[in-house]
């Protein structure tokens, strides 16, 4: 299976998840047509991003108490959401199968069982794994591209939106979630095989593919469904099949969310060993974590479960802890272009003004980030539950980190526990 | 070989003492008052009867569904809400 086309698959199979639909949806209810032509906004400066930050090399981004910090926002913003977002995506696929294929099978029980199925898949047959990726996002792909058909086709039973009148601050601030969109996307980057071409390109292509997937069922959800539904829906992109297709646009989109959660839980364990292995690589962990690939698969497996089981799922914590996972992947994105802005005059065959341009570009690319995660924040119901989360979980991987790293330095390991270069 | 096969055998089991817990309701009540769906279906329509779905987390936002004249409240403010329903009607609570 050629490395770029899993690549490939594990970019729009995260811009398709249950996730990322459900915050298209609700942007869409709020914000109207303004929110797909944000997310047009926002796609150069994740282009950027996916082009010159290679985020699986093992190069030192800061060094002293600063890396460790950085690296404890990665660490816990990426090992958080792979925890929490597979909960979740896990149990909505669980619900999709109950209410719209099977009623008589218990929702969560199928959640246990995809986790199970990954879970053995990449545990017995890792060389298989990957190659599930290009068929899970092809499916979630053609699903939401036959609605986006039938919605263009049908011309019965469409309904013009009205808008909703927000304040304009909180219209700015449903404009913001445009960066959840996208963010998290660069898990795709180790999901490639070692030494295999930098998977920057791809991932500009993936990213470049599925926006205009979102912004054409952007359109044809706008047409079909009034806005204030669009924003009171919990599952918006249900909601929108349904109105476009009835119950068989429910079955295709409940198929497409089905297969685009089990991407992303698929694409968590594909890449979980190597995040593990950079994190050795640099010192942070223990050596021989990164020799058992099993490992971190199997304590990602159980974490999932355990959340699962303890009742997470139908718990409202369990969206603050992956609206707090996602802010910091923001963050860590904005801070590392600030890194790459640090250091401009790094050797290279480049001339220098097309260094001041790409230093340029990586300051804009930070502030566009960071205002963008402060908005985010600032507008947040739950912020001061957020903000403790995200306090919490950066200590606590940070010291993680510290304390593996004095216990476990090895000879010859990196001393810094940044992770990104150009 | 051999010690691969026990090695996935054990983590089958535990998945499936996991799976088998996700599907055992939790009861937080020592005695709690249930109803069978068909019992509640045949009471749908009745004004003595007044069904609050209190679901929460992925529970509530992923479903499509509620039952047919059911009122939303929120599990935690149980407080604020128990005393406006009047205790002469038959309350149907749900949460999963």
């Amino acid at each position: 299976m050629p490395s770029h086309l899993v690549v490939l698959a594990t970019v729009l199979g995260f811009l398709l998840s249950p996730e990322t639909l459900v915050i298209l949806g609700t942007g869409l209810g709020r914000a109207g047509t303004a929110f797909p032509a944000a997310l047009v906004l926002c796609l150069p400066v994740y282009v950027f991003t996916a082009c010159k930050l290679d985020f699986s090399q093992a190069k030192p981004l800061a060094s002293g108490p600063g890396g460790f910090a950085l690296a404890g926002v990665a660490a816990c913003a990426r090992f958080g959401y792979a925890v929490c977002a597979s909960a979740g995506m896990l149990a909505s696929a669980g619900f999709v199968v109950n209410e719209v294929f099977f009623y008589w099978f218990p929702n969560f029980l199928f959640a246990h069982l995809l986790l199970l199925s990954l879970f053995v898949l990449n545990w017995r047959a890792p060389v298989q794994a990957p190659k599930l990726m290009p068929i899970l996002a092809g499916i979630a792909v053609s699903a939401v591209l036959l609605l986006i058909g039938a919605a263009l086709w049908q011309q019965e039973g469409k309904e013009i939106a009205n808008r909703l009148d927000l304040p304009p601050g909180l219209a700015l601030c449903s404009l913001a979630t445009t960066l959840f969109v996208f963010t998290g996307f660069d898990l795709a980057a180790f999901v490639r095989k070692k030494n295999a071409d930098p998977p920057g390109p791809r991932m500009a292509i993936g990213l470049g593919i599925g926006c205009l997937v979102l912004v054409a069922w952007s359109m044809a959800t706008v047409v079909w469904v009034p806005m204030e539904r669009l924003s009171q829906s919990t599952v918006p992109h249900l909601l929108a099949a349904r109105h476009i297709l009835g119950a068989p646009g429910a079955a295709i989109m409940g198929l497409a969310a089905v297969a685009a959660a089990a991407a992303m839980v698929n694409a968590f364990f594909l890449a979980i060993p190597q995040m593990v292995d950079q994190l050795a690589g640099q010192g942070s962990v223990p050596p021989a974590w990164a020799s058992r690939p099993a490992l971190p698969r199997f304590l990602l497996a159980g974490a999932v479960a355990a959340m699962l089981l303890s009742g997470m799922a139908g718990s409202p914590n369990l969206e603050i802890l992956i609206r707090g996972a996602l802010l910091l992947w923001i963050l860590y994105h904005g801070l590392a272009h600030l890194t790459r802005l640090r250091r401009p005059a790094e050797a290279g065959p480049h001339s220098i003004p097309a260094k001041r341009a790409t230093s340029l570009c990586h300051g804009g690319a930070a502030t566009f980030l960071i205002i963008g995660f402060g908005a985010i924040v600032s507008a947040d119901p739950d912020r001061d539950q957020l903000l403790a989360v995200m306090a919490i979980g950066v200590a606590a991987a940070g010291s993680a980190g510290f304390v593996l790293t004095r216990a476990g330095r090895r000879p010859g390991a990196a001393r810094d526990p940044g992770a990104l270069a150009d | 070989m051999r010690g691969n096969r026990i090695q996935l055998g054990i983590a089958v089991a535990i998945f499936a003492l996991l799976a088998s817990f996700s599907t055992t309701p939790v009861l937080y009540a020592a005695d709690p008052l249930r109803i069978e769906k068909n019992e509640l279906k045949e009471m749908l329509g009745s004004p003595s009867l007044v069904i609050i779905d209190a679901r929460a987390g992925r529970d509530w936002t992923s479903s499509e569904f509620k039952i047919k004249g059911a009122v939303r409240e929120e599990a935690e403010k149980v407080d604020q809400w128990a005393t406006k329903y009047a205790k002469d009607k038959t309350i149907v609570i749900y949460c999963a």
